[in-house]
């Protein structure tokens, strides 16, 4: 009778023996911060005394976020980062995608060297890409420029207002593109050569073969990849950060997350920098969700009917 | 470059000098073993000063962090403060002084410091003092000046500019005579400089008065200075490319910029950018607004702090004066830093009785930058700055790129420095 309590109570215990450790990690490596965050975001620092003064730390409740929301360049940072995955995302994407169906329907020696040098640029650190490329657009070192003299073309203004948010994305889209297509062409690599054969035999050409069958067998695929590059793209911050020096088009204020690294070590507002990363959070997660909503429903959700 | 023979001289010199003091004092208590203080420094070289300190303190052992840029050491100095593990003695740049000070980290060193008003330069000795209490032991001032190539004023038949009008038609000449070439460029990212300049016209973008603030960025001053440049840059007869950029350091090297309005710590740097142009530059005092009346800006500058949390404050303050007012510290920083230092004993040191070496051609640099400490205004920077500097960088990039006034961009940086300043509960006259 003993021995089957202890072993029930044993039981009952067990699951979250089991969960211990990930509840533990998530609750030290995630909530504990996040948590932190908040409450800093929810503080911030006034001045006592007369002169100089001396600053404390008080609770300001959400101040921080009407200031944080009500400053005039909030909203243009938000726009240019729109603007920035507008033209990154599907850029990127599509870019994968063609370069995952050649390299699937390739079958050359050509292959191994052309996938690899596809993925360099992936294992290249943003500052690295950034700078590199910041070099190539910078009036007076630029080799476009001189092409551009020499074929007796306008020179290009890679780094004025017009064009740096294309510049910018350029640098994106070279480093994520080799990444995405990695993974669609390791789905492609999965499906069934049965499928291709059932498909040449009905007369399909290999475009209808690409278009009909390899796509919409990748959405998965698809899928995943393009939550990583929407969230990459709201994340974008080491390519416009390392390209300040070298643009007057870009400020401090250029994208979200520099207002967050502004704000936190440039100007010394820590609250101020954590209200806008809890905002900023708080619009990514909710991308998120919504895209992969929207994208199961679309997908998976036909998928599990059948 | 000095050369290494003369760098292990002028150590060694320094070497025998701090061996004389130590055998001057032999009262100090060495029974708990040697009082370590942690510093931090941004300075190139420092550690061959300390090293002077610690061979003739063995029972105050200074260990030097170097791992903090100028323009970070505040961000980080806040962090540690809220750690509680702030250095004893830290750098700091003037215009962070009172954030230092607000934030209760910069500590009181009048002990030291309080009686050496007449022995410290006018400028640095009010930056560092607020409300008669010393913050800081200033290390140096750093008096406004003009460099030019002298090679191309010369080929241009131009004098060296004395006033703004002058300093302007030398704009138009050099662009007109080659469209590559710029006598300057209005850098938006440069709000040091642009307030150094409205200083010389005279602005004081940060003041108090009993205990309200007030700010006056975008008055007449300041505004007299925008409208100038503004001029010169719808002229198109300056750049505008920014400072401290590939572009930059570019166009310094290979002649597109002929100028630079810099101060005593330029040498250095143009040495750096553009070796091979030594012996072709000058330094001359600022162009000024009146001939009269001249005057000049502060231009940077530094001075060393303790900290609230040293648990040895008598003895970081007994380092830091000696850091920044010692013969043997002054030599070692001079030869391995270029400073021009605060203290008024400091600059009859041999070091300082030859130019810069990349200056070698003008004798009486340091002369200059005497006589213009002498004009240099009195500023006050606020307990802002970094905000403040941060929106004058963006408020100008989009004035440049948009052919918006320039006087709208300072009326923006004003309103956001007063509104920063009423948030954390200033008051504003």
């Amino acid at each position: 009778m003993t021995s089957l309590t202890s072993r029930r109570s044993r039981l009952r215990l067990a699951p979250y023996l089991f969960l211990a450790p990930a509840l533990i990690l998530a609750t030290a490596l995630l909530t504990v911060p996040i948590g932190y965050t908040v409450w800093r975001s929810l503080h911030a620092t006034r001045i006592t005394g007369g002169g100089l003064g001396v600053a404390e730390e008080v609770f300001v409740g959400i101040e921080n976020y009407v200031r944080v929301l009500g400053r005039a360049d909030l909203l243009p940072s938000f726009g240019r980062l729109l603007g920035f995955a507008v033209i990154f995302v599907p850029t990127a994407m599509v870019l994968a995608l063609v370069f995952a169906l050649l390299l699937d329907n390739v079958s050359s020696r050509l292959t191994r060297f052309s996938r690899i040098s596809i993925f360099v640029p992936y294992a290249v650190p943003g500052v690295i890409a950034a700078l590199m490329w910041g070099f190539m657009y910078l009036p007076g070192v630029s080799p476009f420029h001189d092409v551009a003299a020499a074929l007796g073309l306008p020179r290009p203004d890679f780094l004025g207002h017009s064009g740096i948010i294309a510049s910018i994305a350029n640098i994106a889209i070279w480093g994520a593109v080799g990444f995405n297509m990695v993974i669609l062409y390791t789905a492609l690599r999965g499906l069934p050569n049965e499928l291709y054969d059932a498909a040449r035999i009905d007369g399909c050409s290999e475009w209808q073969l690409a278009i009909r069958i390899k796509v919409p067998l990748v959405v998965p695929g698809l899928i995943l990849t393009g939550m990583f590059t929407v969230i990459g793209a709201l994340q974008v911050f080491s390519e416009p950060n390392t390209m300040v020096t070298l643009s007057t088009a870009i400020g401090s204020d250029w994208v979200p997350m520099m207002v967050v690294y502004r704000d936190a070590f440039i100007t010394n507002d820590l609250y101020g920098a954590s209200a806008l990363a809890i905002i900023i959070t708080v619009v990514t997660l909710a991308a998120s969700f919504l895209l992969l909503g929207i994208a199961q429903r679309r997908a998976f959700g036909s998928e599990s009917r059948s | 470059m000095p050369t290494r023979r003369t760098r292990s001289a002028v150590l060694t010199g320094a070497l025998a000098a701090s061996a004389l003091v130590l055998a001057g004092c032999s009262g100090s208590d060495a029974d708990e073993g040697p009082v370590v203080l942690e510093y931090w420094s941004w300075a190139p070289n420092i550690e061959q000063v300390v090293a002077v300190w610690n061979e003739a303190n063995p029972d105050i052992q200074v260990e030097v962090n170097t791992a903090v840029a100028g323009a970070e050491i505040t961000a980080k100095l806040l962090a540690a403060a809220e750690a509680g593990n702030l250095p004893d003695v830290s750098n700091t740049t003037y215009d962070n002084l009172p954030s230092l000070i607000i934030n209760d980290i910069a500590a009181d060193v009048s002990d030291v410091m309080g009686d050496r008003e007449a022995e410290t330069a006018g400028p640095a000795w009010n930056l560092t003092t607020f409300g008669g209490v010393n913050y800081a032991v200033p290390q140096g001032t750093s008096p406004q000046m003009l460099f030019y190539r002298t090679d191309v004023f010369a080929e241009h038949g131009i004098e060296a500019p004395t006033t703004w009008d002058e300093y302007a038609q030398a704009a138009r000449t050099i662009h007109a005579a080659d469209p590559d070439t710029y006598l300057a460029t209005f850098p938006a990212n440069d709000a040091q400089l642009f307030a150094a300049l409205s200083q010389q016209a005279g602005a004081q973008w940060w003041s108090q008065s009993g205990d309200a603030w007030s700010v006056d960025i975008a008055g007449d001053a300041s505004g007299q200075v925008a409208d100038y440049w503004e001029g010169l840059v719808d002229e198109g007869v300056v750049a505008t490319m920014k400072t401290y950029t590939p572009e930059w350091q570019a166009a310094l090297a290979d002649g597109t910029l002929v100028s630079w309005l810099g101060a005593v710590w330029t040498p250095p740097l143009i040495e750096q950018n553009a070796p091979e142009t030594a012996g072709l530059w000058q330094a001359v005092a600022l162009p000024q607004w009146t001939l009269d009346a001249p005057a000049a800006g502060v231009m940077g500058g530094s001075g060393t702090i303790v900290t609230t949390q040293s648990d040895h404050p008598e003895q970081a303050r007994e380092f830091a004066l000696w850091l920044n007012t010692s013969d043997e510290a002054l030599n070692a920083y001079i030869e391995h830093a270029n400073i021009w230092p605060a203290a008024l004993s400091g600059r009859d040191l041999d070091g300082l009785a030859e130019p810069p070496s990349f200056m070698a051609n003008q004798p009486d640099f340091y002369d200059l930058a005497a006589q213009i400490d002498e004009y240099t205004v009195e500023v006050t920077w606020g307990p802002n700055v970094a905000a403040g500097f941060d929106t004058f960088n963006n408020a100008f990039s989009d004035a440049i790129a948009n052919g918006t006034p320039f006087r709208d961009a300072l009326e923006t940086v004003e309103t956001s420095v007063v509104s920063d300043l009423e948030t954390l509960g200033y008051t504003i006259e």
